[in-house]
């Protein structure tokens, strides 16, 4: 009888236990674009100005640009480590810049009829330090040379190191930053937020209006472990058995609402709408620069509950038109795409992306991503353009949600920060 | 002898349990844009921010996460300006233009895995002849009711079929601001608008704890709900400021006499009495830094919703003279920390928003201005004596 009693009180205080482990576990934000963190990833930068000069031919002058604020959130000052992931694609022969996933009537124009476009991976890095509570802005094109604070301390601290702009002018890619202390080696503290707006101006020569777009997104966080960082220039994100983890898991599913393409949008405007897709790994070796190939695997719910799927695979850096994943590059075969309204029917659907896990224990597949809207008017004839220049379309960003942590870790692979002795 | 083990093991395990509490606490995330683990959504959706009038619409998209039927119960809280003469919407507020803080509640169901999507002006109907790819075409999530001249809030509590509270952590949205016609305008009085030009947030979820039986009122203390947050950062360009991108172009020699940037801070309490149509006020404090890590700080009362460009909290008379001006600021941008303060009654509470980003570029004598809408960072819970509470309408 005591036995029974004893069991009775152990199985109570044990489901209490689990209880509480559980509702820790499923609360726990594992990535997170409101929380401060240790590493901040901003999966799409872009820049352009490559028709900002003056045109004497009368023709409009354009730029693009990516508007990046980074804020130290702690009391004290804090070191960061970024990275800029330049994912442009070059000619085969000729180098010039070229979308590697973009239209093949594009890249023939670029790269001509005997060249393809070899999709490109280059990191170049840089470091600065922030003063307790700093927030600092800076356009990707230009970087920052300065930080304010870097001649004059405030409360006995100065900021320092530069902010390298980006290597190429088009650019696309990422940006990632690392928190670290002073021998810029990885910390376990989470003190970075930041945003990111990605700006489109044109301004005509004559008595026209100008035309401006802007979207902005959160940098999306991962959070150091307190306690669980070796300082090493090896990062592990995630780790089922809890023994090597010093940052959270990437998310397991990403979830994306999105308008189907071509959708005609509810308002009196009646436009058209576009989603751009951006994924970025959430494993990558800037040591080696080796690029690493994930399977995506993406479940799309329409509002009649009816589920397709599809698949393909994301290398490094992948910014695509949703109608784009399972139909050829460009606009041929959008129509028959299950992203496009005309296949599913409704105007909104839910899309679950997830990258496919192998058994490699020194990478994993996580991924994060963002999406871009583009509202265009239905009356343009060449609705595949909607977001692909300046001023085709207006458009809004937007963080993809989660569900889950993975169960294979995600490793990032920094460069040594300072010289063998 | 066998009450003493007994006593032991009890503190023991109790001690464990008070250990873990204290642990889980401190790794929760309070209210979240990404959602529960391992469901993907929260128990409690909140849209700070959706509007439609003559200038502004917006289209609301709800999912459901799970793999069973979900039932939300949501409200729509009008903070529109209303004339308590006439009834009718006016612009300055008053002693006779006051905001309405009037609730309309309504239900909606989704099958496993559903999104739906409805323009706030148009609501939806329930009508199996939609047709394809037209507006309502799938399955309708019941009838949502159309409404005109609003600006305010909507929230949806995950319930279960016969409306009782649910922590199932299965709702996930996302809400489009669009603008639907021009208007001409300067910052940061009146940020003229682009029509066709749309910004884009993800909906605030509150997480529920999954073992746990809410019942009415809805605590929001991190043992029911989570918590909201103990204090809020927006990172934000001082009003007036140039835009970057506008002046490198600029300085390229293109045609521009000038760009500015303003922000719209969008808040609302965590608290809500839906029973008894009582509006929560929260007086919230701001600690301003700028780039020169030199502090600032400013104070205004939330009372159920407010949305407004940041110069107007301090200085609405006299933007340059305003904290969150660039011409007072001496740099471009600024961190931000809001806080909730005590209440002379003794109490606080909890808030959640969303900001807008507006930049505004004129050339050839022509203004045009672009929004972009961010989540706010979060930071801490607040869980006071008398925690956060929604009080749910009976609905019998």
């Amino acid at each position: 009888m005591r036995t029974v009693k004893w069991n009775l009180f152990l199985s109570g205080g044990l489901l209490l236990l689990g209880g509480m482990l559980l509702w820790t576990g499923a609360a726990r934000a594992d990535v997170s674009s409101t929380n401060a963190a240790a590493i901040l990833i901003f999966p799409k930068v872009v820049v352009d100005t490559t028709t900002a000069s003056p045109d004497a031919n009368g023709k409009p002058m354009e730029r693009t640009d990516t508007i990046i604020q980074i804020t130290n959130t702690a009391d004290v000052p804090v070191n960061v480590r970024c990275f800029w992931v330049d994912a442009n694609g070059h000619c085969s022969n000729s180098g010039k810049i070229c979308n590697p996933v973009g239209d093949p009537v594009d890249t023939n124009d670029i790269c001509g009829p005997v060249e393809f476009c070899n999709p490109g991976w280059q990191e170049t890095d840089f470091a600065f330090r922030l003063t307790p509570k700093q927030p600092i802005v800076f356009v990707a094109s230009k970087g920052l040379p300065d930080l304010p604070l870097s001649d004059i301390p405030n409360n006995g601290q100065f900021s320092g190191g530069s902010i390298l702009p980006v290597g190429e002018d088009p650019f696309v890619g990422e940006l990632k930053c690392i928190e670290v202390d002073d021998s810029e080696q990885p910390t376990d503290r989470n003190d970075l937020k930041g945003e990111a707006t990605i700006e489109e101006i044109e301004v005509e020569g004559a008595a026209a209006a100008p035309s401006v777009d802007s979207r902005g997104y959160n940098g999306i966080g991962i959070q150091a472990i307190p306690g669980q960082n070796n300082g090493d220039d090896t990062l592990v994100l995630g780790d089922p058995t809890l023994q090597t983890s010093e940052y959270n898991a990437c998310p397991n599913i990403l979830i994306l609402d999105h308008f189907f393409d071509d959708a005609v949008e509810p308002s009196v405007l009646g436009q058209t709408v576009r989603t751009h897709l951006t994924l970025v790994p959430c494993s990558e070796d800037f040591n080696l620069q080796a690029p690493i190939t994930t399977v995506v695997q993406y479940l799309v719910f329409n509002e009649f509950e009816q589920r397709f799927s599809t698949s393909r695979s994301v290398r490094c850096f992948s910014e695509i038109v949703l109608s784009d994943i399972d139909t050829r590059p460009g606009p041929i075969g959008d129509a028959q795409s299950i992203f496009n309204v005309g296949v599913q029917g409704t105007l909104t659907g839910q899309t679950l992306i997830r990258g496919v896990a192998d058994a490699a224990t020194t990478y994993g597949h996580g991924l994060l991503a963002i999406a871009e809207e583009f509202h265009c008017s239905s009356s343009n004839p060449n609705l595949s353009d909607c977001g692909k220049d300046v001023g085709e379309g207006l458009s809004a960003a937007f963080v993809a949600q989660q569900r889950g942590t993975r169960m294979q870790s995600d490793f990032i692979y920094l460069p040594a920060a300072n010289s063998p002795q | 002898m066998r009450k003493v083990k007994w006593d032991a093991f009890l503190s023991g395990l109790c001690g464990f349990a008070a250990v873990l509490g204290l642990v889980a606490a401190g790794a929760r995330a309070d209210v979240t844009i990404e959602g529960a683990q391992p469901t993907g959504g929260a128990s409690i959706l909140v849209f700070p921010k959706i509007q439609a009038n003559s200038t502004f619409d917006t289209v609301i998209q709800i999912a459901n996460t799970g793999n069973s039927m979900l039932h939300a119960h949501c409200f729509y809280v009008d903070a529109s300006l209303r004339s308590t003469l006439s009834g009718l919407s006016c612009s300055v507020p008053s002693a006779t233009c006051l905001p309405s803080w009037q609730e309309t509640d309504f239900l909606i169901w989704l099958t496993k895995q559903q999104p739906t999507h409805w323009l706030l002006s148009k609501g939806r109907n329930i009508d199996p002849t939609d047709g394809f790819k037209n507006d309502g075409s799938g399955f309708d999530p019941g009838r949502v009711p159309p409404v005109s001249d609003f600006i305010g809030e909507l929230k949806c509590i995950e319930v279960t079929e016969s409306d009782e509270p649910l922590t199932g952590n299965h709702l996930k949205g996302e809400a489009t601001l669009e603008t639907i016609a021009t208007t001409t305008g300067t910052l940061p009085d009146a940020p003229g608008t682009q029509k066709g030009d749309v910004a884009k947030y993800n909906a605030i979820g509150i997480l529920g704890n999954p073992d746990a039986q809410p019942s009415g009122p809805l605590l929001l203390d991190d043992q029911i709900y989570s918590a909201c947050p103990s204090k809020i950062i927006l990172n934000h360009f001082g009003t007036g400021a140039d835009d970057p991108v506008a002046k490198d172009l600029e300085d390229a020699g293109a045609n521009l006499t000038s760009s500015s940037v303003a922000t719209e801070l969008t808040l609302v309490p965590c608290s809500e009495d839906f029973e008894n149509q009582l509006p929560k006020s929260v007086t919230i404090q701001f600690l301003i830094y700028n780039e020169l890590e030199q502090r600032f700080s400013a104070s205004t009362t939330v009372t159920c919703f407010l949305s407004v460009e940041l110069t107007k909290i301090d200085s609405p008379g006299a933007p340059t003279r305003s904290a969150f001006s660039s011409n007072f600021l001496g740099t471009d941008v600024a961190h931000t920390e809001i806080t909730p303060v005590v209440n002379l009654d003794g109490t606080t509470g909890g808030l959640i928003g969303i900001a807008e980003r507006i930049v505004s570029v004129t050339s050839n004598g022509q203004t045009v201005s672009a929004r972009a809408a961010y989540n706010l960072h979060t930071e801490g819970s607040l869980i006071p004596e008398s925690p956060d509470q929604i009080i749910l309408p009976l609905t019998e």
